[in-house]
């Protein structure tokens, strides 16, 4: 028997039971539209996700185990990936969002400057002779694109 | 309309500076995205999806397709020079082509998958033209109940092929119909899963899920390595000469017959939803070595298998466009994209589109054909510039696309919300690519629900809640019949394979 089998489950299942919450939320909020023929389609879309989801979870638990029989076998540990194997992709995604709540404080301008020379600096564009001027070109050609070109207000923050 | 004069229209139409600039601009950017690794064509076109908005929907069509064709020949770059495909369906190109490269050949394999990568665009172009309007008016006769089956069967195909699990496939599928419900519903307008945000009352909206699904999960591995061609410079130097590009552009024209089969292989397998270039060109691929006089050098530098892999590779751009505009089922992932950008435009996919948009659909079709004749001259300058790419830096790029996507998803409604929504089906992405679930499956029934529903529900409000109505057309039992054989195939094949004790 490996040590931390039961975690090792859970993380196998965890996408399987997010899909699950899902499926609950959806179940429960649709149960407040009154008109029944409304629930028709819902009801058939659910139920096939259910199916998916059931037989998703029976075929997993089953790979699980002759995954962790076969690891058991073989004297092999359960491994676990390191943080800093996803410390990039978090930081990447964490920066996002950050840059989309700045971007309605100090506006387009600022924000996507400031959001293209951090981020490029951190993954590894330290020549600040190249990427100042990278980050102030590529900001002015977005705001050519979307603003200029396709006419669209991009967000304003309290300088412009 | 006769197809001559279509056909007359959609030259008319083909022949506008604008219409020819934006074919050039989008086959580059093709060619450009195709060759960087872990990018698609579906990439491409969903980062793209934002700046259509400003153009005319038959110029944003014909961006989506240059793009299209563009980043299916790309893949072959990188996959002959370094054996790294650019695009999943370029690795059988890689079998032959690295092998020519290592053997001082590769600037004679780059002319070939040229060659053949333009042969199979403009042929399946011409097939498009010939096929696309008779099974656009066989299905003018559907009624909803048939539409909606056909959706059904669009979407059991996908989950059953893309993949290595059928219950995966089918799990995606039904998450991204059930995603595509969450808005209110479109007869009594009562909200479903809104949590309460006024901004997913109307619909689902499509360029942050697409671009959310598709963008966001490459950036993010793209991030993860230095360069985004993992090559020195020095190598990627190795490619230079124009004349002996020419002189795999005539070894290819001298091979027509390879080039016609594999060019129908890959239009008839792209024509059918879901199959996608990476199994055409290996059955491509596999035929070229069964007829070939010298099967053996097959995997040792054969420009046969550069040719086969390459011109189906292509033929799958035309196929796919069949289904996708005869029909209203996209052929592959990046045609779903460009259905969205239909929807974008106002236009609702299916049979409809064809009667009344043809002019549009043959322009579009003239096109990708003029697409596949400028890979020739496109495609031998852009190698020459190839190692230029080699250098270009992830640093550099994941922060300009991150801020390219994010911008974009908010231009579609300019709501801040549509940004983290972004996110959210980033993230989504990224959990179906750990779990190894497809993202094909999602993608189509995100497209595909909104159209799936509205005829489910006229074809219940038509037979008062009866669902025998499902039943009660030869059609709906001929569709009924396809979807059981196709779910029913994957336990076939491997009670074929277990019975004769073959490898499962």
């Amino acid at each position: 028997m490996l040590k931390n089998q039961w975690i090792y489950y859970i993380k196998k299942l965890a996408f399987l039971f997010l899909c699950s919450l899902f499926l609950l939320l959806y179940y429960f909020s649709s149960r407040n539209v009154s008109q029944s023929k409304a629930l028709i389609y819902p009801n058939f879309v659910m139920g096939a996700l259910g199916i998916a989801i059931l037989w998703n979870i029976i075929g997993t638990i089953f790979e699980t185990k002759k995954e962790l029989s076969k690891l058991a076998e073989e004297r092999k540990s359960l491994t676990s990936g390191s943080w800093k194997h996803y410390k990039k992709r978090i930081i990447i995604f964490v920066s996002a969002v950050i840059f989309i709540f700045i971007s309605q404080i100090l506006g387009f301008w600022i924000s996507t400057f400031l959001y293209i020379f951090l981020l490029s600096y951190y993954l590894g564009m330290k020549n600040l002779k190249y990427s100042i001027p990278q980050s102030i070109i590529t900001t002015a050609v977005i705001y050519g694109l979307f603003a200029l070109w396709l006419n669209l207000d991009l967000p304003k923050g309290f300088l412009f | 309309m006769e197809i001559s004069q279509l056909l007359f229209e959609g030259l008319k139409f083909v022949f506008a500076l604008d219409t020819l600039l934006i074919l050039l601009a989008g086959l580059i950017f093709g060619m450009i995205a195709g060759s960087l690794p872990g990018f698609t064509s579906g990439n491409a076109c969903a980062i793209s999806l934002p700046l259509t908005i400003g153009m005319s929907t038959g110029n944003a069509t014909v961006f989506m397709g240059a793009i299209y064709a563009g980043a299916q020949y790309g893949g072959a770059v990188p996959a002959i020079l370094f054996k790294v495909p650019g695009t999943a369906q370029a690795a059988a190109t890689a079998l032959d082509g690295y092998p020519l490269a290592k053997q001082g050949k590769a600037d004679i394999a780059l002319g070939a998958s040229i060659m053949a990568s333009s042969a199979g665009t403009m042929i399946s172009a011409i097939i498009a033209v010939f096929v696309i309007i008779p099974m656009a008016k066989l299905a003018l006769g559907f009624g909803p109940a048939e539409m909606f089956l056909l959706a059904l069967m669009g979407i059991s195909i996908i989950s059953s092929v893309v993949g290595d699990d059928p219950k995966k496939g089918i799990l995606s599928g039904a998450l991204g119909f059930l995603v595509a419900a969450m808005p209110a519903d479109p007869y009594f307008g009562i909200p479903r899963l809104t949590f309460g945000a006024i901004e997913l009352y109307d619909k689902m909206p499509l360029i942050p899920t697409l671009i959310g699904l598709f963008a966001i999960p490459t950036l993010l591995s793209l991030s993860q390595t230095e360069y985004i061609v993992e090559v020195s410079a020095e190598e990627a130097k190795k490619i230079g000469s124009f004349s002996r590009m020419f002189d795999g552009v005539m070894a290819t024209i001298k091979r027509p017959f390879n080039v016609l089969m594999a060019s129908f292989i890959g239009t008839f397998i792209g024509a059918v939803p879901g199959t996608g270039a990476g199994i055409a060109t290996f059955i491509s691929y596999g035929w070229a070595s069964a007829w070939s006089k010298d099967p053996d050098s097959f995997g040792k530098g054969n420009i046969e298998g550069v040719i086969a892999s390459e011109a189906s590779n292509n033929g799958v751009t035309g196929g796919a466009m069949i289904p996708t505009f005869a029909l209203g089922v996209p052929g592959s992932g990046t045609t779903a994209i460009m259905l969205s950008m239909l929807t974008l435009h106002g236009i609702i996919p299916g049979p409809n589109v064809v009667r009344d948009h043809s002019t549009m659909i043959y322009g579009f079709l003239i096109t990708l054909f003029l697409a596949g004749f400028l890979i020739i001259p496109i495609g031998m300058i852009y190698n020459l510039g190839f190692s230029k790419i080699t250098t270009v830096r992830s640093a550099t790029l994941v922060p300009i696309l991150t801020v390219l996507c994010l911008i974009g998803a908010f231009g579609e409604r300019l709501f801040i919300f549509d940004m983290y929504l972004l996110l959210v089906f980033g993230l989504l992405g990224v959990f179906l690519e750990v779990y190894r679930y497809p993202l094909i499956p999602f993608l189509f029934g995100i497209v595909l629900g909104p159209i799936a529903e509205s005829s489910f529900i006229q074809a219940i409000s038509i037979s008062q809640n009866d669902p025998k109505i499902f039943f009660s057309s030869t059609i709906c039992i001929i569709i009924w019949i396809i979807i059981v054989l196709i779910f029913s195939a994957p336990w076939v094949v491997k009670l074929y394979k277990k019975r004769n004790g073959l490898d499962l």
